[in-house]
């Protein structure tokens, strides 16, 4: 048995974060010594206008999410009304939409020659026209208001009842009890949710660029592809970084002094009924017609048009090759988080909480810059030892590339899950005669399990709907689902896309409605 | 349902990951590609169909595929490297990714406007940036040249998409390399101006604009709207009974012209079968698919599209090529500066 | 007696799908009358409270508050419509809120210099006075205690609803809050119904007590009575 007297195990963990932190390292470091040649208009003419429509985008996006996710978690845990049972998982789908896709779909509805803005215009002289910047921020925010949906309906369900109980015993009514209490109570929950979203928000180049909204990430592209100055767009990145640091930082905080879910005695739902039901019905139903049933019915409607040239052997390929890529990311991730967790618990001293923090950055990170930060990092490695083949181009690395970006989707909820375990347990074990490996593996680790599954879940689908990664580091005839819609829109086949879209989505769906059943039964 | 039977399929998925029956195959080419059009996996199929050579493909966009090349450095699995814009091939020349050829075939049968003088790449199909009007409100006369369109008479009524996007890049970087940067500023501060509504959408919704009357004239790529006039949507049927195109000049200079292009990398192992690709794609057949199925201009004179004949003569600004990578940055900034978003 | 405070007439109520909790349970309270509550766990107590204040629908039952009908079988008043106030166990504070905040949550409705007056009142008869700007993790047990009371208080309820008030305060604290929440109670003229298991707090408090077992009260008799009979079998609950 390893103990720390011969602390091998610990070492070895920290020789593999080095390794995780060599491309984030790659990118963090570039930006200072790279040359820029264009630093300076990137600066001057570039920055201001991108760095003001991604806040625009961002605080818009982030609100109006909040406002969805927040009002429904609460409709569906503090209420009774019709249909609630079934909009309480299917609340959760819009997350099985692509950010990319969705706003495809909603600009050939809805966007100034869409199908239905032109039905409209034929029988009025209004032409709607989604495609702006407010009109990004809905599309955004009905498919990511999931994120804060989940954990609020969570806390509202199953954290609060003796509060919102003596809320009641004080006379409050329903409004008041959910902003007077359960918002500020399940506050950690909402922000985290919304820090998700952020980032997802900012990690957007598809939907921004077609649009036409200008971002730090499509700043990134225009540094990069158009002024041809990698180093800028590095630079560029960097802020990115920065102002995700700053959202976690946030995040962090709203935790300090918050104790949540106080109790786990599911909530008594208060039965509505005449218009108070139907609205509350109807509110849930608008919710999930925008952010499910409209672009996944445009989805099934365009696939189901003929398309004389399609095979679907190519879809069928494509996924195979999804789900194979996001089970091996998701193994390969949590193996990590489980060993970094492990240090977390029985490392010693704060530089291992230092060390899983910097390792986790790559979610903060854009999909195309991680994939720089890789390929450089293979490179070096290819060169110095003197390798015959290159690393890029196989799936291991895309696997690691995979890992950097997403470690910190499988350690959060491990860690959070890891901080509920009381550490004398942990001191029981030891004085048992139990190493610290034996120890985690057989005290902490089975305690862990829903949240590595809940990790593992969350890693696939991030993997299947992602995109940059695999388009930058796929090995030779390797396609995925998101890079057959990418190549398709990218030659402005918009409707040939709907058949692998219609497949992420079915993809995505299982695990998704696994995660919702986790959470729906701690909820009661 | 016990929850873990959800991951069935990923892991068997896992399972076969990599697998690839016809992994054995003896002669082989490594393509790195900007190109997704069917028909290029056509054309590979015909290629491999006529010598026995597999094509592998790995498809990306340019500038990420040419960091992949300078990282994987001499062991580089890519042969040939394909982008759609002749700025990415002068800029991988440059970076040394490429290789000179020596080919009869190629020289003799592309245009030495549309090739690297030292044979570092060639051009394979053109692509031209044109206008795309109403039938029913504007006449061809009024649409000559790129300048045009600057005049106060088009103020609202002008379609364009962002300059995010590399065919506007490219287009002023061809005024930058003929007029010089202040000239191509005015004319992105007149198009500006004279905007019907802030770039957004695809050049295809440009040309669906026009139609709608949203504004009067698009600038778009001649392929879009060769696929969007010989295409059969109902949807878009509108759009091919009113637009037209039009081919304005550069000045004294012809319609600017982009192109689609190949060069042999310098890592290449496979270099007998690189040429022999390479030689393939300029070939009539080749060609004649480039045309047919994917509405571009190809390189070798002859078997042009129908719909592309019925738009009228394209006259190709012959511009050294290798200006439109030079003058792409200079054209970033002027966009900027105008605030062409 | 003119008319009683409370009364509650054959009281049923059963978890969906579970065993009857309550079966029949029927009891008057005179104005101003404190009533311990006691039984063995599992006997229904915590229940009985939740039906009475609303946040629990008996299935069957009939509730009169001061002549008003809180619920029959065509009646059901809202909880937070109730002029009943209740005590959680876990004291339930709003952790996000002062105790100033606390205690005037239920007063919003309330003017503002007048809220402000009441709280401050509030605060001083529970003896917190100086502690309306700290929060409840900054409190010891028995200020916590006294702040859900004076919560509950401040709204002038006719009738609190106590849960286990006393649990998790040691010994001495335990006997001082004991005293200040009858007094409060008496001097305010509320009524109150406590549950408890504790026999010290209940024949300290109550001027009745009554017994729940399997859902319905086997003996409601004053304190005194219960007292006697404690100290000759001390070890039964």
């Amino acid at each position: 048995m390893v103990r720390y007297s011969r602390p091998l195990l610990p070492w070895a963990i920290g020789a593999l974060v080095l390794l995780l932190l060599a491309p984030l390292t790659v990118v963090v470091t570039a930006p200072f010594h790279a040359p820029a040649p264009e630093w300076a208009h990137v600066f001057r003419d570039v920055l201001p206008v991108h760095l003001l429509e991604t806040v625009l985008l961002l605080t818009g996006t982030v609100l109006l999410s909040v406002v969805i996710g927040v009002l429904s978690a609460w409709l569906v845990a503090a209420y009774a009304f019709p249909l609630r049972g079934l909009m309480r998982w299917m609340l959760v789908l819009p997350l099985a939409v692509p950010t990319y896709i969705s706003a495809y779909t909603y600009a050939a509805l809805l966007g100034p020659t869409g199908t239905i803005s032109l039905w409209v215009h034929d029988r009025s002289s209004f032409r709607p026209d989604i495609v702006d910047l407010p009109g990004l921020i809905v599309v955004l925010a009905v498919v990511l208001f999931p994120y804060i949906y989940l954990p609020a309906r969570a806390v509202f369900a199953s954290g609060l009842r003796e509060q919102l109980e003596a809320a009641r015993m004080l006379g409050a009514h329903g409004s008041r009890r959910f902003l007077g209490v359960a918002v500020p109570l399940a506050r950690p929950a909402i922000v985290g949710g919304a820090v998700l979203v952020a980032m997802e928000t900012l990690n957007d180049y598809g939907a921004v660029k077609y649009y036409g909204i200008r971002t730090l990430t499509t700043a990134v592209f225009r540094s990069w592809t158009g002024l041809s100055d990698l180093g800028s767009a590095l630079r560029v990145a960097l802020i990115l970084v920065v102002l995700v640091t700053l959202l976690l930082w946030v995040e962090r905080r709203s935790r300090i002094h918050r104790r949540q879910a106080t109790d786990a005695i599911p909530m008594s739902r208060q039965r509505l009924t005449g218009a108070r039901a139907t609205l509350a019905s109807g509110w849930c139903l608008l919710v999930l017609f925008f952010g499910f049933v409209l672009p996944g019915g445009k989805l099934l409607l365009d696939a189901a048009t003929p398309q004389p040239a399609y095979t679907w052997t190519t879809d069928l390929i494509a996924l195979r090759n999804t789900l194979g890529v996001a089970t091996g990311a998701a193994l390969l991730t949590l193996l990590i988080a489980v060993l970094l967790i492990f240090l977390l618990r029985h490392g010693q001293g704060s530089w291992t909480r230092g060390l899983v923090r910097a390792a986790t950055l790559g979610y903060a990170i854009p999909g195309a810059v991680i994939a720089v930060g890789v390929m450089t990092a293979a490179g070096t490695i290819d060169r110095q030892a003197g390798l015959s083949f290159t690393l890029i181009g196989t799936i291991g690395l895309l696997l690691y590339a995979f890992t950097v970006r997403f470690l910190a989707v499988a350690v959060q909820p491990m860690q959070g899950s890891l901080a509920r375990q009381h550490s004398e347990v942990d001191d029981a074990a030891r004085m048992l005669g139990a190493s610290p490996l034996r120890t985690f593996l057989h005290i902490n680790l089975p305690q862990l399990r829903p949240a590595i599954l809940a990790a593992a879940m969350l890693v696939a689908i991030d993997v299947v709907k992602g995109l940059p990664l695999t388009l930058i580091l796929r090995p030779f005839n390797f396609d995925t689902l998101s890079t057959r819609v990418f190549e398709m829109a990218r030659i402005e086949q918009l409707r040939e896309t709907a058949r692998p879209a219609l497949f992420i989505v079915l993809c995505v769906l299982p695990p998704l409605l696994f995660l919702d059943r986790q959470l729906a039964r701690s909820e009661g | 349902m016990r929850p873990t039977l959800l991951l069935l399929p990923f892991l068997v998925a896992c399972g076969s990951l990599g697998t690839d029956p016809d992994a054995a195959a003896a002669r082989e080419v490594n393509v790195y590609s900007h190109r997704h059009y069917d028909t290029d996996a056509q054309l590979f199929e015909a290629f491999t169909a006529a010598t026995g050579i597999r094509v592998n493909l790995v498809m990306a966009d340019d500038d990420e595929v040419l960091t992949r090349m300078e990282q994987e450095g001499a062991n580089s699995p890519c042969d040939l490297l394909i982008t759609s814009d002749a700025g990415r091939l002068g800029q991988a020349r440059m970076r040394g990714l490429l290789q000179p050829i020596k080919s009869a075939e190629l020289e003799s049968n592309i245009p030495a406007f549309l090739r690297d003088p030292e044979g570092h790449w060639f051009g394979l199909t053109m692509r031209a940036r044109v206008f795309v009007y109403n039938k029913n409100k504007v006449r061809p006369e009024q649409l000559d040249d790129y300048k045009d369109l600057t005049r106060p008479e088009w103020k609202g009524r002008v379609l364009v998409r962002s300059s995010e996007n590399l065919y506007n890049q490219s287009l002023l970087a061809a005024m930058v390399a003929h007029y010089g940067s202040e000239a191509a500023l005015a004319w992105a501060e007149g198009i500006t101006a004279n905007m019907a509504r802030t770039p957004k959408g695809s050049d295809t919704d440009q040309l669906l604009a026009v139609a709608e009357g949203i504004g009067d004239v698009a600038i778009a790529n001649s392929y879009y709207v060769g696929k969007l006039m010989s295409g059969t949507e109902p949807e878009k049927a509108k759009a091919r009974e009113t637009l037209a195109v039009a081919f304005p000049r550069m000045g004294p200079f012809g319609t600017h012209v982009n192109v689609s292009g190949a060069g042999v990398a310098r890592s290449a192992k496979h270099l007998p079968e690189a040429i022999a690709l390479l030689e393939f794609l300029v070939s009539e057949e080749a060609q004649r698919l480039f045309a047919e199925g994917n509405k571009e201009y190809p390189v070798r004179p002859g078997s042009l599209a129908e719909v592309l004949q019925r738009f009228g003569t394209l006259d190709p600004d012959t511009l050294d090529l290798a200006q439109l990578g030079l003058n792409n940055a200079t054209a970033v900034k002027l966009f900027d500066r105008a605030g062409w978003r | 007696m003119s008319h009683p405070l409370l009364s509650v007439f054959d009281m049923h109520f059963a978890h969906p799908g579970g065993n009857a909790v309550l079966s029949g349970v029927s009891f008057t309270m005179p104005v101003n009358e404190v009533l311990v509550v006691v039984g063995a766990s599992g006997s229904g107590k915590t229940t009985l409270l939740r039906c009475i204040a609303g946040l629990d629908r008996a299935q069957r039952g009939r509730v009169m508050l001061d002549g008003t009908l809180l619920q029959d079988g065509a009646v059901f008043m809202a909880p937070e419509e109730r002029p009943v106030g209740m005590v959680f166990q876990g004291h339930a504070l709003f952790p996000h809120l002062t105790v100033d905040g606390n205690i005037g949550f239920g007063l919003h409705r309330v003017p503002k210099a007048e809220r402000i007056r009441r709280v401050a009142d509030e605060v001083a008869s529970v003896g917190l006075s100086g502690s309306g700007e700290r929060y409840p993790h900054q409190l010891s047990g028995g200020q916590q205690q006294r702040v859900a009371i004076a919560r509950s208080l401040v709204l002038r309820p006719r009738l609190l609803l106590m849960d286990e008030p006393f649990s998790d305060l040691d010994r001495h604290t335990r006997k001082q809050v004991r005293t200040e929440v009858l007094q409060i109670l008496r001097a305010h003229g509320t009524g109150a119904i406590i549950v408890t298991h504790d026999r010290e707090d209940a024949y300290h408090m109550a001027d009745r007590i009554a017994e729940l077992d399997q859902g319905h009260f086997i003996r409601i008799a004053p304190a005194e009575a219960f007292r006697k009979e404690w100290a000759q079998h001390p070890f039964q609950a």
